[in-house]
């Protein structure tokens, strides 16, 4: 009983509130009924088996409409209602149905045999919940099937809509005086509708929901001062036109083009949007003023952008930066037809969404749609007389010339097309086009300036030149190569960014609906299938990624584990290198799995692929393969490592990098000589610092035969002793020969690093030639022997009185300076010659 | 107007929450999911949970049960029944 009273007192709080709402709605909701007594499960019953009724009634409802677009249109969000009604009809159940399940499981389930019989109470409330519960179960049961019939009957109005928008193209309605008579009458009656409906909506707003509507203004006023100041804040720059510039460039004009059209244009739709939701949520909007009011936001936005189009591509009092060449007066002239175009366009629109939310008739829409027709017929008649063209370097002041004769004949025809085919009723088609010319037209004209600007941007030292480019190389110090990079990706960017907004804008205009291109752009990026094969361009992207990833990991373990743990283990060079390449290898290998993996890729396929193959790699690739089977055993093996002094061959020098394939070897003139891993394994490989840099030197001197074998030798030792060789094992010097001239030995002496050969060769040497001379120890004979001469006493004589004279005169003048004076030979000083 | 559908078909797109279900029970259960028309059957090991239905649908239970989901709740089965919170 109190419960019925409190719900008593809780109707009677809410009546006054409702009151208003009453009196304002033409029938007032059911509300009246205490919903605190009734029971969810029979609500929901009723609930279902009304939309039941509903899905029969709007089943005969799309029958009936199977012509006509617009209706199916509103049917399918009416059946997609019913759909949702289901859902939360058996939603509502729920809160009961846990109830009865926690009560189910307070009471436990039935007695066994045996066990104490519970009392006759509560085997009757289990049975009640049991029924109560199988109730829920079946409402449940029957909103599934509901919902199933419903989306199936969605379905098929998609499939309908498909087909008609195919047809109605080109249905013919005929156009007769009475046709347009009709269509005056209905204006008319429009006319009256709309101010009726609108006046009725506007008092009721007014007086009702006042504050919603204010608030609503004045927060769309915030978000439009908020965009338009952040907006010209930050995107000021780039789409001013820079009256300091007096020539621009044509990329300035036209990235200043896109962007001034992109920008303002997104920025009006936000704050379209942004106008429209707030007067939705506020709840200022009747369901039959939302969608006019809807639409003529949208035909707003859409005529901002065809006119900030026009402006930016024809730039009628800046001829500077007007992209395409034409004249002054002809840029005015086209600009203003194209903004009529528009707006004939527009109104049509608009005025057609008018007509459907009121209701009018379908031939009100015919003559709407005939006018427009015309209308933008006319105006492509009269574009075709304007004179835009100039002639390349010709001033743009002056009048201009006719379009060439193929385009303006297009534009006639055209037009002429038009209104012929508006005139002798193909409404429908004429509308259509006349659609398609200004908005796909606009699109395009979008698309292709994007596009070009892109281009613009993308050819080499483009980017440089601008003022982006010119302001980041400033601000980064960018160099050349990394400006030119900057301007390929801001081009790929720009490429993306026009597909990603104009594909979607054409294909949304000619029809298509947002859930399809979702689909489709959901299916490219997760499943394309060509015949039984799927690739998912998601999986790709993320198998790749994760094996960048995986790359990136292994090269961080590499370095951590060869400089933080293999240094602190003084590990051998060698092994760390091996360990580390090893690493690295297997790292590469694991990412490569993985990534493969994670692309979809199935890796038993790619195994039968590999088995089918292995026969022709066996062959073909038996030389890498043998490599490689080389460098793993190197690596293993390490019969040299980085930074050994090695010979191969003719090859010699020091290894420089030992990879899975080949061996790089430096030689001492700096050449690298990449070596292949199976030369290294099968041939002989000469290692002069394999397990110590120990190496031995040897010096060959060669003196003259005059001298004392031993005396030299004892020399030499000595010589070595003051040098810094190793002192075990010991120096020595070997007699290797002796001839009639000379006597040749040989110093032997051990270097702790064979590296330092060739300076300490140097240093014995000179160490031993400084000895041998200060020891006067002869390196060859004299310069030519001496020879025996015999004569008699008489002859001697004579021979000393000439030597006498000639040795006067000589005292008396001083010989020649140039002369060499021949070395006084003593007699017998040598006798082996 | 194209800006506008672009607009509105952003939040359209607007990801949903999906309904997690998650066996509690020592075996597998085999639960039917009815989605957008279309029944699907769903198998759940002992201890897993699977995301399902961003959109609502309806999940018919070992036990016979039927539970309506609006697609954000958590629901746990224990003894081949639901607890839906």
């Amino acid at each position: 009983m109190t419960t019925l009273k409190r719900a008593l007192f809780a109707l009677l709080a809410i009546v006054p509130l409702l009151l208003p709402a009453i009196a304002i709605a033409q029938d007032p909701p059911p509300a009246t009924e205490a919903p605190v007594t009734s029971n969810p499960i029979v609500e929901a019953k009723k609930k279902l088996e009304q939309s039941r009724q509903q899905l029969a009634d709007l089943r005969n409802k799309i029958e009936a409409a199977r012509e006509n677009e617009i209706k199916l249109g509103e049917l399918k969000l009416q059946v997609e209602q019913l759909g949702r009604t289901a859902l939360e009809a058996s939603v509502s159940t729920r809160e009961r149905f846990n109830q009865i399940k926690a009560r189910l499981d307070e009471i436990g389930p039935v007695p066994a045999e045996g066990q104490p019989a519970e009392s006759e109470v509560i085997k009757e409330e289990r049975a009640r919940l049991s029924d109560e519960r199988a109730a829920i179960n079946a409402a449940t049961g029957s909103a599934e099937a509901l919902s199933i019939d419903a989306t199936q009957l969605s379905n098929e109005i998609t499939e309908m809509r498909r087909t008609l928008f195919t047809e109605t193209l080109l249905e013919r309605t005929k156009i007769t005086p009475e046709v347009l008579e009709e269509a005056i009458g209905a204006g008319a009656n429009e006319g009256a509708d709309l101010k009726r409906t609108v006046g009725g909506w506007a008092r009721f707003v007014w007086n009702f929901k006042r504050e919603s509507l204010l608030a609503a203004i004045s927060l769309s006023l915030v978000v439009g001062l908020v965009l338009y100041s952040v907006g010209y804040r930050l995107a000021g720059p780039i789409i001013r036109r820079n009256k300091m510039i007096e020539k621009p460039h044509y990329i300035t004009r036209l990235m200043v083009a896109y962007w001034s059209i992109m920008i303002p244009t997104l920025a009006v739709g936000a704050f379209a949007f942004a106008c429209y939701s707030l007067l939705y949520s506020f709840n200022v909007l009747r369901p039959d003023i939302s969608p006019m009011v809807s639409t003529l936001f949208g035909v707003c936005v859409g005529l901002y952008f065809v006119s900030a189009l026009s402006r930016a591509v024809l730039a009628p009092n800046r001829p500077e930066w007007r992209l395409v060449n034409v004249s002054n007066d002809g840029a005015r002239r086209l600009e203003r037809s194209i903004f009529a175009m528009a707006l004939a366009n527009s109104l049509d629109y608009f005025l057609g969404t008018v007509s459907v939310a009121l209701g009018s008739a379908v031939v009100l829409t015919v003559a709407k749609s005939m006018i427009a027709s015309i209308v933008i017929g006319l105006i492509l008649i009269w574009i075709s007389f304007i004179r835009p063209m100039l002639r390349e370097g010709e001033d743009p002041a002056t009048r201009g010339r006719p379009w060439p004769r193929a385009l303006s004949m297009l534009l006639m025809l055209t037009g002429f097309g038009l209104i012929a085919m508006a005139v002798i009723g193909y409404v429908g088609l004429a509308r259509f086009v006349a659609a398609q010319i200004v908005v796909t037209g606009a699109i395009m004209v979008t698309m292709y300036i994007g596009i070009l600007s892109g281009r613009a941007i993308g050819t080499q030292g483009a980017f440089a030149r601008t003022y982006l480019g010119q302001r980041m190389a400033e601000r980064y110090q960018l160099g050349e190569v990394t400006l030119d990079q900057a301007g390929l990706a801001a081009s790929l960017g720009i490429y993306l960014i026009v597909l990603l907004l104009g594909l979607p804008g054409i294909l949304l205009q000619w029809g298509f609906q947002t859930g399809d291109i979702e689909s489709w752009a959901y299916q490219l990026f997760t499943e394309i299938r060509v015949g039984s094969i799927s690739i998912s361009l998601v999986g790709i992207f993320a198998g790749l990624l994760l094996f960048v990833l995986g790359l990136m990991v292994t090269r961080w373990f590499q370095r951590w584990l060869d400089g933080t743990i293999m240094v602190r283990s003084h590990v051998d060079p060698g092994v760390r290198n091996s360990v580390r390449t090893a690493v690295g290898y297997a790292g590469v290998g694991l990412a490569g799995l993985i990534g493969i993996s994670a692309a979809g890729i199935n890796l038993s396929s790619l195994a039968l692929v590999a088995g089918a193959l292995s026969l022709g790699i066996g062959f073909g690739l038996q030389n890498i393969v043998s490599n490689f089977v080389s460098g793993l055993i190197l690596l293993a093996e390490r019969p040299f490592k980085v930074g050994d002094w090695v010979v191969a061959g003719t090859t010699e020098g020091f290894v420089k990098r030992i990879s899975v394939r080949a061996t790089e070897i430096e030689t001492f003139q700096r050449q690298t000589i990449i070596v292949p891993n199976s030369v290294l394994i099968n041939g002989q490989v000469g290692n002069w610092t394999h397990r110590n840099k120990l190496g031995r030197i040897e010096i060959p001197v060669s003196v003259f035969a005059g001298n004392d074998p031993r005396q030299v030798t004892q020399m030499l030792l000595e010589v070595a002793a003051t040098q810094p060789v190793l002192r075990n094992p010991e120096p020595s010097v070997a007699f290797l020969g002796f001839s009639a001239t000379t006597l040749d030995f040989e110093l032997r002496a051990f270097v702790a690093d064979v590296l330092d050969a060739g300076e300490m060769k140097t240093e014995l040497r000179t160490a031993i030639l400084e000895r041998l001379r200060q020891d006067e120890i002869a390196l060859a004979g004299p310069a030519a022997p001496t020879v025996p001469v015999t004569m008699d006493p008489e002859s001697a004589r004579l021979l000393g009185a000439m030597i006498d004279s000639a040795k006067g005169e000589i005292a008396q003048k001083p010989a020649p300076s140039r002369k060499p004076v021949p070395k006084p030979v003593e007699e017998g000083a040598d006798e082996t010659g | 107007m194209l800006v506008t559908m672009l607009l509105m078909s952003t939040t359209i797109a607007a990801p949903a929450f999906a309904a997690s279900i998650t066996n509690k029970d020592g075996d597998s259960v085999i639960v039917t999911i009815v989605e957008n028309g279309n029944r699907t059957e769903l198998a759940l090991g002992a201890g897993e949970t699977e995301s399902v239905c961003p959109s609502g649908c309806f999940v018919t239970l070992p036990n016979g049960d039927r539970v309506a989901l609006n697609g954000d709740e958590t629901v746990e089965i224990s003894g081949g029944s639901a607890f839906v919170k």
